[in-house]
């Protein structure tokens, strides 16, 4: 296949599936996929070998990232300048526009957030060979609700009296994650990257199912739900349930777990052996691959792509599987004719009766959140490079799309930048901007796909993420190592 | 290191710094996190049943409705007396003075024959049994009392005294007492007192109007060789002290007492705050007697009248037929139980109709109970027998109701809370529903005055404006019964002016105009299972405004 039509078809493979799912997009972070100087871009795909012999990540920033995204909601569907007030005000604020907030939500409005900090991030070449060791800890988190729910919170049931709360959901995961990788460099023309990852399953908290309809009138109000969250408590043992094994909403009450944040309060009991096997997340075991590779198919062309977390993790441990089913109709609080009538008290136990939460403890797996990017880049010079980064990130079935393309620089040997722009959804407005220090063996950059479109277009930003991270790096080459350009690399 | 390097990078920078020396409005300025919430809440807020019978027990806190077989209603104000039998019956003490042994000469010693010789000499003689009437009893069976022997001996003899009755059963056995008089100086004297506690005394009626106890007495005279002088005698004296009977056999005699006089019967039901005519179709009056006393009773109603509210009464005839009446009493074979009877005065034995108005305050009575009206008969009492005697003022809810007003009030303060920011002006719109389903056969006009009791309990306003609300009554049949009910929905749009008076307000004055079916122009019947089922709804639309330092 000559090289021009490779390139022709990886163009098309891009924006195919770029277009094929513009309704379902979401941000994260492709400005260093092919920014020079940052070692840790094998994160995004275990073929890349940096320029670098080796590298060491200090702990805790080596490196740490953040992102969160919003698959609907813009900051300024939120939040706006107002020029008279000469302040911001919120879509509630007497000045706001609270349709436009309404008529900007998605039917399902999810904001996802993940904060991961690596440990240990170790890379060392060994001739054709580049090994990476990673202990990332990490966090996920996403938070999803319905238009009908922001409906009712902000204008009750005036304008309409059937709610669809379905979709409602929390979901939260904590664990570690040990990963070992290799990227094989197959004669310059092509690399190809894997990575193991044990994933040690920490806390989660997963809703398996959210059926929730209110129908509202005058009359009557009646809401039908059945709700299933699988949930990992680390240290939560008996949970009081009663006879039936429903959830016993008193006892709870007055139960005196001694924990702190889920964990053990006193430090022997915290260093116990079975404390640290459940704070080490062992017995929640899990695995997730990386691969990717980076082809070179005419000079100063790059092609790559990568599939990463994909994998699972069973959690075993300190399991409950909470299912509330609810079929409830409040007529209106009920008249008695009694000396101590308390309507109070009285729709409290009728809501306590039906509100009951069925509680089992059954093993049950989560899936990460994969994704998978395809990338494409071109060596204008040697310190320049422009870039397209097609990413998509699969959960709970759909997809969420970024397209990205860049142009990085690296005008001398210890600095490098990258000024991204990004398209996903209906968010067109993303800027990001990569900086990359390199003094001696230290090595220091800055990654952020949104902040400086967020500062020149506040209103448009959905998402935020950077990434920061501090290594010693050792036996860097002056010049990015261009494949197929031996004179000039060793 | 060349300047083309850094090019594409300061470029770059360019943008980035003309960019934000122009768009920092928004990162510069503060942010104001007023909200204003213009929603709006539409749903049910109260429902009930309000039944009839349970409207009534809160309306009369005496708790005195009831219902009949059949379900009718009735409000019942009784007065409960009790004859007890001490009041019918009690044993005065008794004393019976026998002279057993005296000479009306003197007898000279040797008369007597030798010394140490013993002469006996007998006597049974019968003694009045002491009595409060005409009473003719049989039998005493004693709860508690004493029996008292005094015994004296002036003769200078000494001398067994034996002392027996076949009256007297002390633990099943006739009654035999020995005494010795040991003293021949002439100066004996003892007393020896009995418990006869369980013991039975059975008297002699055998003689017309005379009830008597025998007793019999032995003296064993050892001679001693003194002479007996005119003077000197052996004196027995039996008394019975404080006697308590567990059971009393025999006629009782005529008992005639007005027991209760001029007592009233309230009626807390007729007596409410309100305005308009009830017209009682059949009010009634019961006696209840509850009997335990083997003696029958007759009862006479007596000064009835009818009071009314304004002061005045009017008196009530019943019927001599029916007044006094003759109540039931257990017989001798139904000895601890009772029996249960009553008597009704209505329209029928009286003019108790009289007294059917609203106006009617309370019944005036007194109360004669006459024991064996009929002439003696044997009778029994037992120490616990009692006759209880209910008399009691019924009024059937067989009415009919005019112009009826009701009114009470209550708290109602919405927008006094002076730590809350929230004002009428915050409430854009309000609607109330009312759903109804009346199950009563009355027409209920409802009417709500918003009050400010500061400014001298001013109406500020009215929810239903001049009209009141009516929820028509339910459907009822020929005999004045409930045979289904009437619903109705009524929507009530509060003006601005109404949103204003009733956040103003701090209480309100609930007024409930009442007429019972077809104008208050036919009798209705009221049952227990009557009910207005209702359902207040409303939609409320809100511009309510949080300030960002509320809270702190």
């Amino acid at each position: 296949m000559p090289d021009k039509t490779l390139f022709k078809y990886t163009l098309v493979l891009c924006l195919t599936a770029l277009l094929a799912f513009p309704e379902a997009s979401a941000q994260f972070g492709n400005t260093y996929y092919h920014m020079f100087g940052v070692p840790q871009a094998n994160q995004l795909n275990p073929a890349f070998q940096p320029q670098c012999d080796g590298y060491f990540g200090l702990p805790f920033v080596g490196p740490i990232r953040f992102e969160v995204e919003s698959n609907g909601l813009q900051y300024g569907d939120i939040f706006q300048y107002n020029s008279s007030l000469k302040k911001n005000i919120s879509f509630m604020h007497p000045e706001g526009n609270k349709q436009n907030f309404m008529n900007a939500l998605e039917p399902v409005n999810t904001v996802r957030a993940e904060l991961a900090s690596n440990i240990i991030s170790i890379g060392w070449r060994r001739e054709q060979l580049f090994f990476t060791v990673d202990f990332t800890e990490r966090m996920i988190e996403s938070t999803s609700f319905p238009k009908d729910f922001a409906e009712f919170l902000v204008y009750g049931n005036l304008n309409q009296n059937n709610f669809n709360f379905s979709d409602l959901s929390q979901n939260l995961m904590y664990f570690h994650e040990f990963a070992v990788g290799a990227s094989y460099n197959f004669d310059d023309e092509m690399q190809f990257g894997i990575r193991a990852k044990l994933l040690l399953g920490g806390a989660s908290s997963t809703t398996r199912t959210s059926d929730i309809n209110l129908k509202t009138s005058i009359d009557e109000w009646s809401v039908k739900s059945n709700v299933k969250v699988d949930a990992t408590i680390p240290f939560l043992e008996d949970l009081p349930v009663d006879q039936d094994g429903y959830l016993d909403v008193d006892s709870l009450a007055n139960t005196d777990f001694n924990l702190l944040f889920g964990f053990p309060t006193s430090i022997p009991e915290l260093l116990s052996p079975s404390s640290l096997s459940t704070i080490g997340g062992i017995k929640n075991p899990g695995f997730a691959i990386d691969f990717g590779f980076n082809y070179l198919p005419i000079e100063k062309l790059n092609i790559s792509a990568s599939v990463i977390d994909l994998g699972f993790i069973r959690w075993k441990e300190y399991v409950y599987n909470f299912e509330q089913d609810l079929d409830y109709t409040f007529d209106g609080l009920e008249f008695k004719l009694e000396d101590d009538w308390s309507p109070g008290d009285g729709l409290l136990d009728s809501l306590q009766n039906d509100l009951q939460v069925k509680v089992t403890e059954e093993k049950f797996t989560t899936t990460l959140s994969a994704k998978v990017y395809l990338g494409v880049a071109y060596d204008l010079t040697e310190r320049v490079r422009f870039g397209g980064v097609f990413r998509t990130r699969i959960y709970n079935y759909q997809f969420y799309n970024q397209f990205t393309v860049s142009a990085n620089v690296m005008p001398i040997s210890m600095f490098s930048m990258s000024l991204s722009y990004s398209y996903y959804g209906n968010s067109y407005m993303n800027l990001g901007l990569g900086l990359s220090l390199r003094l001696g063996p230290l090595n220091v950059y800055f990654i952020s796909d949104q902040a400086p479109s967020s500062y020149f277009w506040p209103s448009e930003f959905s998402s935020l993420n950077f990434r920061l991270g501090v290594n010693i790096v050792w036996g860097c080459r002056a010049l990015p190592k261009a494949m197929k350009d031996r004179p000039l690399i060793d | 290191m060349s300047l083309r390097r850094f090019l594409p990078f300061l470029f770059i920078i360019s943008i980035f710094l003309a960019a934000i020396s122009c768009n920092d409005d928004w990162l510069k300025s503060e942010y104001d996190t007023t909200i204003l919430w213009e929603g709006g809440i539409e749903g049910p807020v109260i429902f009930g049943k309000l039944g009839l019978k349970d409207l009534l027990e809160e309306f009369d806190s005496t708790g005195y409705v009831s219902e009949d077989s059949t379900g009718l209603l009735y409000g019942a104000y009784s007065k409960d007396t009790v004859l007890r039998a001490p009041d019918l019956l009690q044993l005065p003490d008794q004393d019976f003075i026998q002279f057993f042994f005296r000479v009306d000469t003197s007898i000279p010693g040797w008369v007597l024959g030798n010394i140490g010789d013993t002469i006996s000499f007998n006597q049974e003689e019968g003694f009045e049994f002491k009595r409060t009437g005409d009473e003719r009893i049989d039998s005493v069976h004693v709860k508690s009392g004493t029996m008292s022997i005094y015994v004296r001996s002036s003769i200078k003899h000494e001398g067994i005294l034996t002392l027996s009755s076949d009256h007297i059963k002390i633990g099943g056995e006739e009654y035999h007492e020995v005494i010795s008089i040991s003293d021949p100086s002439g100066m004996y004297e003892e007393t020896i007192n009995m418990d006869i506690a369980g013991s039975t005394i059975i008297l002699d009626n055998s003689v017309p109007d005379s009830t008597s106890i025998h007793l019999n007495a032995e003296f064993a005279l050892i001679n001693s060789g003194a002479d007996i002088l005119s003077s000197e005698e052996v004196q027995v004296i039996n008394s019975f002290r404080n006697l308590e009977f567990s059971a009393v056999y025999g006629y009782i005699g005529a008992y005639d007492s007005v027991i209760i006089d001029r007592a009233e019967l309230e009626f807390e039901l007729l007596q409410g705050n309100f305005e308009g005519r009830i017209k009682l179709a059949d009010p009634q009056i019961s006696i209840r007697t509850d009997n335990n006393m083997g003696v029958p009773f007759a009862v006479e109603l007596r000064d009835l009248e009818a009071h009314f509210q304004d002061g005045t009464g009017t008196p009530i005839t019943i019927d001599t037929s029916a007044n006094p009446i003759k109540f039931g009493a257990p017989d001798i074979s139904q000895v601890g139980e009772s029996v249960k009877d009553s008597t009704f005065i209505n329209n029928t034995n009286s003019d108790i109709h009289l007294a059917a108005t609203s106006d009617l305050k309370s019944f005036q009575y007194s109360v004669r109970v006459i024991a064996n009206p009929d002439g003696p008969r044997n009778n029994f009492i037992l120490e616990n027998s009692k006759l209880s005697i209910s008399v009691e003022g019924l009024i059937p809810l067989d009415l009919r109701m005019e112009d009826v007003v009701l009114g009470d009030t209550f708290d109602f303060e919405l927008g006094s809370d002076p730590d809350s920011d929230f004002s009428s002006d915050d409430v854009k719109y309000m609607m109330m529903q009312i759903e109804t389903d009346n199950g009563m056969p009355i027409d209920l006009g409802i009417q709500v005055y918003f009050i400010d009791t500061t400014q001298n309990w001013l109406r500020l306003d009215s929810l239903f404006g001049a009209d009141r609300d009516i929820f028509e009554s339910g459907v009822i049949d020929a005999n004045g019964r409930v045979i289904q009910k009437t619903k109705k929905v009524t929507k009530v749009e509060m003006t601005r002016t109404q949103i204003d008076n009733a956040l103003d307000a701090n209480k309100i004055l609930f007024k409930a105009f009442i007429e019972t079916s077809e104008g208050g122009t036919r009798d209705v019947k009221f049952y227990g299972n009557y009910s207005l089922d209702f359902k207040l709804g409303t939609r409320i639309e809100l511009s309510y405004t949080i300030e960002p330092d509320q809270g702190n």
